[in-house]
């Protein structure tokens, strides 16, 4: 048995109960993770170890030791470690003080002579260890990369949507397939097909290629779903059997109907509050009709809806007399998610922002969404909109097209840093908006009757952005001095100045921005709580809430007790296929849709256009298709080294045991490993190695390789809750969606 | 000029971080320890003390599963089901059957690596955590956050205040 002197360390360093923890700070971090001894004369009182700051991290140089400490039970030095470590955990101590007897018959006492803390038992336990294999340590940027053949558009999708695979079935004229496929993760292709920001093609290989620009994804992904909706056809839901839990979800936007799909298909009860009168959140109510096809948002939400969703509009959690309560939720329910968005707009505190001409962006494009005027809007007058956001945009475009006469966007970035998309700006221009940058709003005049009649902007001086998020830095917005204020005529004044969320009540956590206060998975740390969206995140893409969505499904998940390690209830078929080469692409270019000539956008048709077949498939065939493996027929690869040789991207590794060849390309992905005979007797033994963060799939080993062992496949697997099939008559009606 | 303040005509969410709540990515510890559900025990311990953790995430396929904390660990020695060596044994002690999936803690606390710093440490008390692991927005984990980052990062923050 081992005995607490064989692992206990001298008592080190002490502090007093009355120090502040920002004054030990330092002697904490180096004496980590063994905690310092709280000492008050000859007493040891307990101890304080580095976990302390967590719960006071703002407060260190206010908060006293003695605040924090922890008791420090005593244990004599004979004991084993296993009654150690009992005592620890049974005072919640962090720390054990060693004693030993000292003095002679009359004056025999417990002398502290050293002490022990988790970290000191945890290295005992740790001696037990031989075999290293599960002593993993993973290399954490994604840019250091992992070798495995994650594509590099699917691996920067927040949703993680299988892009090759869709895109090569496009270019193979599988235009359903493609679809479905794309369904897999996305409920709304239409509207991320149109409108994402699209991270994956900001990271698509043919876009690392000097000269070269990455696939139009986006563009294809519009296409599958526009050939798919005029074929009539619809994504039939295999529904898990009931699993006699019920969720509710609060919010019907993007990140709501993700979860409560997922959870629906999964076989739970799920019960959608929505405050509008219609399900989308911020698609239908804060995206105005230009910019997509509200008849595909309908029928992709009543592909959602008719799983069986219980939704209940017009109901609004909230602190109000009429409201719903977060408790009576959480009291009915397993498990309760707030998705609740940030839907309401800004109006900046600036003399003038209360007059009735003034509005805030969000309220005005939901007035627009359902198919109104907003109040005081001035018909051949002037407005002024005060942001340069992409909700800016849409508010001003949509203005252009209310009839307004004179539009002007301002805001305080120049204009090739503005956050609107530049192509929506481009085309808001082009009917007519009128931009200003670099001034700051400072007030809004009003006329004799209390009407507005101008707004007034500081100039500014040059801003400075932080390179790593490209924001705007706070320090460098600075007026230029004594320089007169530009004042813009206008009848109405709309701020798309920010969004704002509105607390559902106490009960809901939030964060110091002012945001619901949740992890990643969504977990709040009130039980059965969960949040996520804009809520949390802050303002971000249709794609990050559906994100958002597919996470805390399976947080919930989880937290009701499935074995997410398991497959469950789903059958996953794999499925192999030979994929297309694509060299032959080189010759052609990046394109995107095209849209509406000017003149005909003065009015809410959509303004983006279509594809042809033949566009979409030559904008399909430029995908490297990067989620091919390389396939070595290992009973007829000789080990050769001509595909390592051939490889433009130092990609490959053949390695020959016995043989000192060099093994550069960084690959872990073993797709090879064969044996000709005893090396010892002239024979051969070895192994091939890729770097899939390297590889373009450019097929020159396959051309080079004098055996003819090398093709290229996908592998991917492929669950059994959708089938495609022909739009049903719905037998129940559904809740309106898109429009008002 | 009017008196109204530039930060009224703001819009905080356009604001880049401030020097000193910067992005999580930023003070992160740029690896992360991990173990699988299969891990055991003793191993689990190896991996907490070597790289001073109390807590740990556990992965399946990439994807974080859950966490093991140190209290679980020794709370298993202290039950028997883990047996340390004698200093006068000469012989290993008999391997623990007790692995990671036998402890597991449902729901590790997942962090943005675009999230402040200021943001984590909340979420960090209110969940009453040691580990936050910081993920890109592909869920992808790329990192970690323990009270020593933490320490770290106040450390050198006001050690530049004193310049």
């Amino acid at each position: 048995m081992a005995e607490l002197a064989t692992i206990a360390s001298p008592l080190g360093a002490e502090c007093d109960p009355d120090d502040m923890l920002g004054d030990i700070l330092e002697v904490l971090r180096i004496q980590d993770p063994v905690p310092l001894l709280v000492v008050r004369g000859d007493e040891v009182l307990g101890t304080v170890g580095l976990e302390s700051i967590v719960s006071s991290f703002d407060m260190l140089d206010a908060t006293s030791v003695r605040d924090v400490m922890r008791p420090a039970p005593r244990i004599d030095l004979g004991e084993r470690i296993e009654v150690g470590a009992e005592a620890m955990r049974d005072s919640s101590a962090e720390a054990a003080i060693i004693t030993a007897v000292e003095g002679g018959i009359f004056s025999k006492r417990s002398e502290p002579v050293g002490m022990i803390s988790a970290a000191h038992v945890l290295g005992a336990i740790a001696k037990n260890v031989v075999d290293k294999a599960p002593m993993k340590i993973m290399s954490g940027h994604r840019d250091l990369g992992f070798n495995v053949p994650i594509t590099p558009c699917q691996r920067n999708c927040p949703i993680r949507q299988d892009i090759a695979t869709y895109i090569d079935y496009v270019s193979q004229g599988r235009y359903v397939d493609s679809w479905s496929v794309i369904h897999e993760t996305n409920p709304f292709p239409s509207m991320l097909g149109r409108l994402c920001n699209h991270p994956c093609e900001t990271d698509c290989k043919r876009g690392w290629d000097p000269g070269e620009d990455p696939v139009t994804i986006r563009s294809i992904k519009r296409f599958s779903t526009d050939f798919a909706f005029q074929q009539g056809l619809w994504i039939d839901y295999k529904i898990a059997p009931a699993k006699g839990k019920r969720v509710a979800v609060v919010g019907a936007g993007p990140a709501g109907l993700t979860c409560a799909l997922d959870l629906r298909v999964q076989g739970y009860e799920v019960v959608l509050y929505e405050r509008e009168a219609k399900v989308g959140g911020l698609l239908s109510t804060s995206i105005p009709p230009f910019r997509f096809d509200h008849r595909q948002l309908q029928w992709e939400l009543d592909m959602i809806m008719s799983t069986g969703i219980d939704v209940r509009l017009n109901s609004n959690v909230g602190p109000g007399p009429d409201d719903i309560k977060t408790q009576d939720l959480l009291d009915e329910y397993d498990a309760v998610f707030f998705s609740i968005g940030m839907m309401k707009g800004r109006i900046l505190p600036i003399p003038g922002s209360d007059l009735p001409e003034v509005t805030d962006a969000m309220t005005f494009l939901r007035t627009v969404s359902y198919d109104k005027i907003p109040e005081h809007f001035p018909i051949g007058g002037s407005v002024v909109v005060v942001g340069g956001g992409a909700v800016a945009t849409d508010a001003c475009q949509s203005s252009i097209k209310l009839g307004a006469k004179d539009v002007w966007m301002v805001a305080i970035e120049p204009e090739d840093r503005l956050p609107a998309f530049g192509n929506e700006l481009h085309e808001a221009k082009e009917i007519g908006l009128h931009i200003k940058c670099g001034v700051i709003v400072k007030q809004v005049d009003a006329d004799e009757h209390g009407n507005v009649k101008a707004v007034s902007f500081a100039p500014l001086k040059d801003l400075d952005f932080d390179p790593l998020s490209g924001k705007l830095i706070f320090s460098s917005v600075k007026e230029v001095e004594n320089a007169p204020l530009w004042t813009v005529q206008a009848d109405y004044c709309i701020f798309a100045s920010g969004q704002i969320m509105e607390r559902p009540d106490e009960l809901v956590p939030v964060s110091q921005r002012g945001l619901l206060s949740a992890d990643r998975g969504g977990h709040t740390g009130v039980p059965k709580l969960f949040c996520g969206g804009d809520c949390v995140q802050g303002p971000s893409f249709i794609v990050d809430a559906a994100g958002w969505g597919h996470r805390v499904a399976r947080s919930i998940r989880e937290f009701l007790g499935e074995d997410m390690q398991a497959a469950g209830d789903r059958i996953y078929q794999t499925v192999v296929e030979r994929t297309d080469d694509h060299r032959q692409s080189e010759v052609f270019a990046r394109t995107e849709p095209g849209i509406l000539e000017a003149s005909k956008r003065y009015d809410m048709t959509e303004v983006e256009q279509s594809w042809s077949d033949r566009e979409a498939i030559v904008q399909s065939i430029r995908c490297f298709q990067c989620d091919s493996v390389h396939h070595y027929d290992q009973t007829v690869c000789v080990l050769c080294g001509a595909c390592d040789d051939v490889c433009p991207e130092k990609a490959i590794d053949v390695v020959v045991f016995g043989e000192d060849r060099e093994r550069s390309s960084g690959g872990e992905t073993r797709v090879c490993a064969t044996s000709g005979g005893d090396p010892e007797a002239g024979g051969y033994e070895g192994e091939i190695f890729i770097n899939y963060d390297r590889c373009t799939n450019c097929r020159i080993c396959e051309d080079h390789c004098p055996v003819n062992c090398i093709t290229f496949e996908r592998v991917r697997f492929v669950d059994d809750t959708m089938r495609v099939v022909e739009r049903p008559d719905l037998r129940v009606e559904l809740p309106l969606v898109a429009v008002g | 000029m009017t008196s109204t303040p530039v930060s009224a005509s703001l819009d905080p969410d356009r604001l880049a971080p401030e020097a000193d709540d910067p992005e999580v990515g930023t003070v992160m510890r740029d690896e992360v320890v991990f173990c699988l559900p299969s891990t055991p025990a003793d191993a689990i311990a190896k991996l907490l003390a070597d790289n001073i953790l109390s807590e740990l995430v556990v992965l399946v396929d990439r994807r974080p599963v859950g966490y093991v904390a140190k209290e679980d660990v020794i709370g298993h020695l202290v039950d028997g089901d883990i047996v340390v060596a004698g200093s006068d044994f000469a012989v290993r002690p008999p391997s623990t059957s007790v692995q990671a999936r036998n402890m597991l803690r449902p729901s590790p606390l997942l962090v943005d690596e675009h999230q402040r710093v200021s943001e984590v440490v909340a979420l960090m008390a209110q969940h009453e955590r040691r580990l936050a692991v910081v993920t890109h927005e592909d869920e992808t984990v790329v990192g970690m956050i323990t009270p020593r980052e933490l320490a770290d990062f106040t450390l050198a923050r006001r050690q530049a205040v004193r310049g």
